[in-house]
């Protein structure tokens, strides 16, 4: 064949392979929009006759999905924030820091992050509910998934930091420049695209996290989206266009943030992995 | 002045790692020996003070697992983790494949391999929904296609989720979809990262593009594909968020898997050292993947330094 022609076959084939790829999506998109008559009447898969909201306002309204979302955002933003903090602190320490535990407590952090989540499940549980009394808040939320995600973090940025010469840093510091002040005037800055990287991570783990406000929360006012879409499923069991609302709405925040700031997640996740 | 320098920055360690290391004690490591413990226990999640089964009684400290051992549901648990762990790990090549395609550089592919990453950034719980509803046996769409095009006859329907024998399947399906995404990000970096010198000449010598696959750009991926396994290993032995959403381990317990099958023996039945138990057999089968990869890190961290 020749090369145009090759060209044209391989766009044809990989679009095909696209459109079965997002084919749920793509199912879950038509359903969402369409009217419940409609629906009745048996057309899920014709083309819809009009394009409806109405099914994203009823999950927003009868199935609370407002008070979802807000609830997911209290609980992710303050933890990106507190992780990057401790993490880009702990990763200074780690690798820049002369200080004999370095190894070991890497280890300790690196181990962490591949638990099965079950461990931890009744001590967290119990910790929560009869020692620090965090149960069923959301701040109970945040300082598990802050002190969980610690883990992977502090790697990640140990990682990073170890590539900013040591020169400038001893340079400072032969000026009297205190660790803090090296930290936080210096490392900070240089850390920037690390930071970036890793809070479009964090942001997507904990906006989808499931398991653990299941475990935490209680309240069916605290509980964040993920929880909700759930709720939505076993309340209105049959009801598809507004599951497939739910879904879409949930889904929402991390497609956008990936969207966007598609650079930062990619190198986030292939600075994690790929060391 | 060195000793001082030290003993200086051994201070400032402590002091800036302190929170994080409170933190993480009591939400991570001190929890691992704690289940470890309740494993050996009865606890009902209610009373304060709680002993080992075999203080100061007749019974075996290793009720639990004695237990355990005669619990069908049990050995269906780690059997469908086992299915997991092999079907599940079809996401590597398949990432593989889907990164191979797309390694070209244009403006459309980049969109197209956005299109590929997105149900990586969905959380389970909409992939859940998505794919019960994909997969619904009355009206879904897979159910709608296979009626069109003649595979299943009148009155007949797409029961998958609803047999004991294809409802795990239909769970490993629905989790592959995001994780070969992941595994295609992955790939895609490792293709990026290949030495051209090595493609250039191998082109030259004219070998076939299977040989040139096989012996060449494979090897070269060795460390992507190192961190796929584990990451593929650990995630099947993790699953929880999609079965318990999509059949809630049923029907009848033939697709529960052990991280399920814990919650539901420690939250629903009350039964916390037998969940505890059941949570200590997961931990044992991920420390020898856990060790490995600590390992394997630290070879990486000596070879680089």
């Amino acid at each position: 064949m020749e090369p145009k022609k090759r060209g044209i076959m391989f766009w044809i084939l990989g679009t095909l392979l696209l459109l079965l790829w997002i084919s749920p999506i793509l199912a879950s998109l038509l359903t969402s929009i369409k009217t419940l008559e409609e629906l009745n009447e048996g057309h899920y898969w014709t083309l819809p006759r009009t394009f409806s909201v109405q099914n994203y306002i009823e999950a927003f309204t009868v199935g609370k999905f407002s008070k979802y979302f807000w609830n997911s955002l209290v609980i992710t933003i303050p933890t990106v924030l507190a992780v990057l903090f401790f993490s880009s602190l702990n990763g200074y320490v780690l690798a820049k820091l002369r200080f004999s535990w370095n190894n070991k407590l890497m280890l300790l952090f690196l181990a962490g992050m591949l638990l099965p989540f079950q461990i931890l499940l009744i001590p967290v549980f119990y910790l929560s509910s009869q020692f620090l009394h965090t149960y069923d808040t959301r701040f109970g939320v945040v300082l598990f998934h802050t002190a969980f995600q610690l883990g992977f973090a502090s790697f990640f940025m140990r990682n990073f930091v170890r590539t900013i010469p040591d020169g400038i840093i001893e340079a400072a510091r032969i000026d009297g420049c205190s660790e803090w002040r090296i930290y936080s005037r210096m490392v900070i800055p240089l850390m920037k695209p690390a930071l970036a990287a890793l809070a479009t991570l964090l942001f997507t783990w904990i906006w989808n996290d499931y398991l653990w406000s299941l475990i935490l929360i209680q309240s069916d006012d605290l509980k964040p989206i993920t929880s909700g879409l759930q709720n939505l499923k076993g309340q209105w069991i049959a009801s598809y266009h507004l599951q497939s609302a739910g879904a879409v709405i949930a889904a929402v925040p991390p497609v956008l943030m990936f969207a966007f700031l598609q650079k930062h997640f990619i190198r986030g996740l292939t600075m994690g992995a790929g060391k | 002045m060195a000793s001082f320098m030290q003993k200086r920055d051994h201070r400032t360690a402590w002091r800036f790692l302190a929170p994080s290391l409170l933190l993480y004690g009591a939400y991570v490591v001190f929890p691992i020996f704690f289940s470890i413990y309740l494993s050996v226990t009865q606890w009902d999640g209610l009373t304060p003070a709680v002993l080992p089964l075999c203080y100061n009684s007749e019974e075996s400290c290793f009720q639990n697992f004695i237990d355990l051992w005669n619990d069908e549901v049990f050995w269906t648990s780690l059997r469908n983790n086992f299915y997991w762990l092999i079907f599940f790990s079809l996401s590597a090549p398949v990432g593989l494949a889907l990164a191979l395609l797309f390694h070209v550089k244009s403006r459309f592919a980049s969109l197209y391999k956005s299109m590929f990453f997105m149900p990586m950034v969905f959380s389970l719980v909409v992939v859940g929904t998505i794919w019960s509803w994909f997969l619904q046996p009355n009206f879904g769409l897979v159910e709608y296609l296979l009626t069109t095009l003649g595979l299943l006859k009148d009155g007949e329907h797409f029961t998958m989720m609803s047999s004991d024998r294809w409802a795990t399947a239909g769970l490993i399906v629905a989790a592959s979809w995001p994780h070969a995404a992941y595994c295609m990000v992955l790939y895609l970096a490792g293709l990026s990262n290949l030495q051209k010198n090595v493609i250039e000449a191998a082109e030259i010598e004219g070998v076939t593009r299977w040989q040139m696959l096989w012996h060449i750009v494979l090897p070269m991926l060795r460390p992507a594909t190192v961190i796929v396994v584990i990451v593929t290993m650990i995630g099947a032995l993790r699953s929880f968020d999609l079965v318990s959403i999509m059949t809630a381990g049923g029907p009848a317990n033939s697709s529960n898997v052990l991280a399920l099958y814990m919650y539901q023996q420690t939250f629903e039945n009350f039964r916390y050292g037998y969940g505890a138990a059941i949570s200590v057999v997961l931990f044992a089968i991920s420390l020898l993947l856990i060790l490995l990869y600590l390992r394997q890190t630290l070879k990486d961290e000596e070879a680089r330094s």
